[in-house]
């Protein structure tokens, strides 16, 4: 056991006491953030909060109500001209972004021209269609106003009153599985590469033969994935320290309203959890097996990338999963590894997932692990002395036995 | 000649009998092919009509809902929604007890304070934001006009006050169409196709994928040569401008393959699609554009190419080769990045987007993108064409020098101030 330890132990310092590890570790969280420093950017490009003009040769607007939020800046102004020369003028001398046009014929046909320069921002477009709205409203009582301000906010249940999803978008609580999901995946996508390595660099370097003459096999590979597990999990706990302070920072800081009402879906996230786990471990043997049959390590890396790929099948089917969450791809995905993780973090937005199809893909999970366990050892033992040759499928799985030449070779 | 040829055709066998050059090249398309034809069987074909807007309703198909009202701001329901399509219920569980027995489709619980916090509850079996019956709306409308007083003109303006035409002061000078007319030219103007609309950003993204895949095939053969030391056997019989052509050659044939067959399978799905993502009737790529395509992946591929294949030289071993790739790879980055970024996508023949698609390090992505916006100069493409090809004649003679000796040799650890000096002859 002190042996399995000793290369356990071994292989994590490998990895982990790099100064690169410190960057892998950080990249994902490096990467979030640029992406939702890239997102705030594109909305600001998209937005513009100078005032906005309208000509209204309506009467509709000629003594109107001010948007809800106006006085907190937190609306775009509305600048009333008499006619579209000034409008105009003002247009081009910068004082606005844009202004509305209402003609005599507004009430019959409700057309209404926007002139501009350069095309204005997406919340200015926003502003005039509710300060259109309120003012339609504007004789009616301040609660009604308000409420035709407001919208409403549509909540849909399902029938067992076990799933609401907002018709605005889904909540912190509902998107967390996904997240989770996403997450994983990730951790897939670095474990190909340390497990990749751990089984051919020793290999190629012929250090394996000396290792050989001290421990056995199993003990190597066991350590092996102990060690690679444990740099997994680092990264795990990395990322989800990472996602508590920036939730922190999103709710009591930034004062982000989605962050406020957050209510976890523990039953979700333990059951992307579960699946989660049990993916990275069909993928970390399999990749362990195809680590033990490659002759270099770059193709093995390549593998890791189409293993990579086949998590992300679902996003491909994601609006067949959506129209229909118990059709038969969404339940077929869900059973079958690989795609279950996403297609059931996916079907888990809008359904409750039936216990028979969560209890048959743990199954199918389970039976895959213990497979893809065995092929993974068998592989390593066949291939761990073979250089320069290719293991091959059959040699694996026993039906083909070695030649002489080839056991001689070995 | 004959040693180009050689070394050619060795790198074009070598990497066309990859299982994972092949399984990337022709199995990733395959699977997408796969994927669409099986989600194309199993899609539901006719699906119910839905409007978002009362006006619909004389065409639209409405489901039977009930709805439990205890405020009772319920007290008509619009004249132009069909009759006995909207049932009332005194509570959730009679409701729930309609539902059940296939009488109702869904029913809405409309809270005591609707009016404060504007809540409703739709409580609907099979609900997906992907579902093509969602009629939420239908209530909406019903308390809207409501609340409102029961003048359905009033109402209806309130849910749809204005028609909008845009009037471009700007566009006055361009040809380009806006709006909801047909396109003239793909671009972020064009409203009517998503397709057309993100074209050019299509051919940005698959141009910055396709090159730097290419110029990656290049680093991992030359710093693998490098680290199994067949290098130094080669260049006892191959001169390093010779190897180097060589290889450009041979990879750059792989790697436009591969670009091919993306894009033929791209092509086939979109043509095959039919729906969000379908090109227009008639839509034909022009030839100018498929050659101003083939040109300028071909000097992008050459330059970045015999840049990696420096840094191959010079790299310890792959692993580090990976690593360092980022490097070489920054200023196509640092390209793409800008023209992602609204200044360049709204205006792809301003000062910015131009000077990017001139820079020979950062021309092809963006150049190709403003072709396909259209209206870009002649002189332009041409000069960017004259500015790479010189840029390609210079790199391949800096990157030959790389081969010497004392950097194939060196087992010392990457730098960028090493990697730079080697470029500038001064290592």
């Amino acid at each position: 056991m002190s042996k399995i330890w000793l290369v356990a132990s071994y292989d994590f310092k490998k990895h982990a006491f790099k100064k690169s590890f410190v960057l892998i570790l950080l990249s994902v969280p490096i990467v979030v953030c640029l992406f939702i420093g890239f997102t705030a950017l594109m909305i600001s490009f998209e937005n513009n909060d100078a005032p906005l003009g309208y000509v209204d040769q309506t009467g509709l607007l000629s003594d109107p109500l001010p948007l809800p939020g106006s006085d907190d800046d937190e609306r775009v102004e509305m600048i009333a001209y008499d006619n579209e020369d000034q409008a105009m003028a003002a247009l081009e001398n910068g004082d606005i972004q844009a202004y509305y046009l209402l003609a005599d014929n507004y009430f019959e046909k409700r057309e209404v021209e926007l002139v501009y320069l350069e095309e204005p921002g997406e919340n200015a477009r926003e502003d005039f269609y509710d300060f259109m709205q309120i003012n339609w409203a504007a004789d009616q009582p301040p609660e009604i106003v308000q409420r035709v301000a407001d919208g409403n906010n549509v909540v849909v249940r399902s029938p067992d009153g076990r799933r609401e999803f907002p018709t605005s978008g889904p909540t912190v609580g509902q998107i967390l599985p996904l997240v989770i999901s996403i997450a994983f995946i990730a951790l897939v996508l670095f474990s190909a590469g340390y497990m990749l390595e751990g089984v051919t660099e020793e290999k190629l370097n012929r250090t394996i033969e000396v290792v050989f003459t001290s421990l056995s096999p199993s003990k190597l590979i066991s350590g092996k994935v102990l060690g690679v597990l444990g740099v997994n999990s680092l990264q795990l706990i990395t990322w989800v320290l990472f996602g508590i302070l920036a939730v922190f920072v999103a709710r009591n800081v930034l004062n982000f309203e989605w962050f406020q009402n957050m209510q976890l879906q523990w039953d979700s996230i333990a059951m992307v959890a579960v699946a989660g786990v049990l993916s990275y471990l069909v993928a970390t043997a399999l990749m362990l097996a195809i680590g033990s049959t490659i002759v270099e390590a770059q193709e093995g890396q390549a593998l890791g990338f189409i293993f990579y790929m086949l998590f992300m099948v679902p996003l491909i089917a994601v609006v067949v999963i959506g129209e229909n969450p118990n059709g038969p791809i969404a339940v077929g995905m869900s059973l079958l590894p690989f795609t279950s993780l996403l297609t059931l973090s996916l079907r888990n937005l809008f359904i409750s997932i039936p216990a028979w199809q969560l209890a048959l893909s743990i199954l199918v999970h389970l039976l895959c692990v213990i497979g893809t366990v065995w092929l993974a050892t068998r592989a390593f033992r066949l291939g761990m002395l073979r250089y320069g040759q290719r293991l091959k499928f059959n040699e694996i799985i026993g039906r083909k036995k070695p030649t002489k030449v080839e056991r001689g070779q070995a | 000649m004959k040693k180009i040829f050689r070394v050619l055709r060795h790198e074009l066998v070598t990497a066309l009998g990859r299982p994972s050059y092949l399984l990337i090249t022709f199995g990733i398309p395959m699977l997408g092919l796969l994927i669409f034809t099986i989600v194309t069987i199993f899609r539901n074909q006719p699906t119910q009509s839905s409007a978002d807007d009362p006006g619909a309703s004389d065409s639209f198909e409405m489901d039977i809902e009930g709805y439990i009202d205890p405020a009772g701001l319920v007290k008509v329901i619009p004249p132009d929604l069909p009759p006995d399509h909207l049932i009332p219920y005194p509570d959730e569980k009679s409701a729930q007890g309609a539902l059940d027995a296939g009488e109702i489709e869904a029913f809405y619980i409309i809270p005591q304070d609707y009016i404060e916090t504007g809540d409703l509850i739709y409580v609907k079996p099979g609900y997906t934001p992907f579902s093509e019956n969602n009629q939420d709306w239908v209530m909406r409308w019903a308390l809207l006009y409501n609340i409102t007083g029961g003048d359905i003109d009033r109402a209806s303006h309130i849910w749809h006050p204005m028609n909008t035409t845009s009037r471009d002061l700007s566009a006055e000078l361009s040809p380009t169409a806006s709006g909801s007319g047909e396109c003239i030219t793909p671009g972020p103007e064009c409203d009517y196709s998503l397709l057309m609309n993100i074209l050019p950003m299509v051919m940005l993204v698959m141009f910055y994928i396709f090159i730097a895949a290419g110029a990656g095939l290049m680093l991992n053969n030359v710093s693998k040569e490098k680290q199994n030391r067949t290098m130094e056997t080669l260049m006892l019989s191959v001169h390093p401008r010779q190897m180097l052509v060589g290889k450009i050659a041979g990879l750059g044939v792989v790697s436009l393959l591969q670009m091919i067959v993306w894009i033929t399978a791209g092509f086939v799905l979109l043509r095959l699609g039919g729906t969000t993502l379908s090109l227009p009737p008639g839509f034909t790529i022009p030839t100018s554009i498929l050659i101003w395509a083939l040109i300028f992946f071909v000097l992008g591929y050459v330059i970045y190419s015999s840049l990696m294949a420096g840094l191959g030289a010079m790299v310890p071993d792959v692993k580090a080769a990976t690593q360092a790739s980022m490097i070489v790879l920054l200023p196509l980055l640092i390209g793409y990045f800008l023209s992602v970024l609204p200044p360049v996508q709204e205006a792809p023949h301003g000062a910015l987007a131009t000077f990017l698609s001139i820079f020979p390090l950062t021309a092809p992505p963006v150049m190709m993108m403003r072709l396909i916006v259209g209206n870009v100069p002649i002189w332009q493409p041409l000069l960017a064409v004259l500015l790479m090809f010189l840029a390609v004649i210079v790199i391949i003679r800096a990157v030959a020098g790389m081969f010497h000796t004392q950097n194939i040799l060196t087992g010392q650890p990457f730098s960028v101030k090493l990697y730079l000096n080697a470029l500038l002859g001064r290592a």
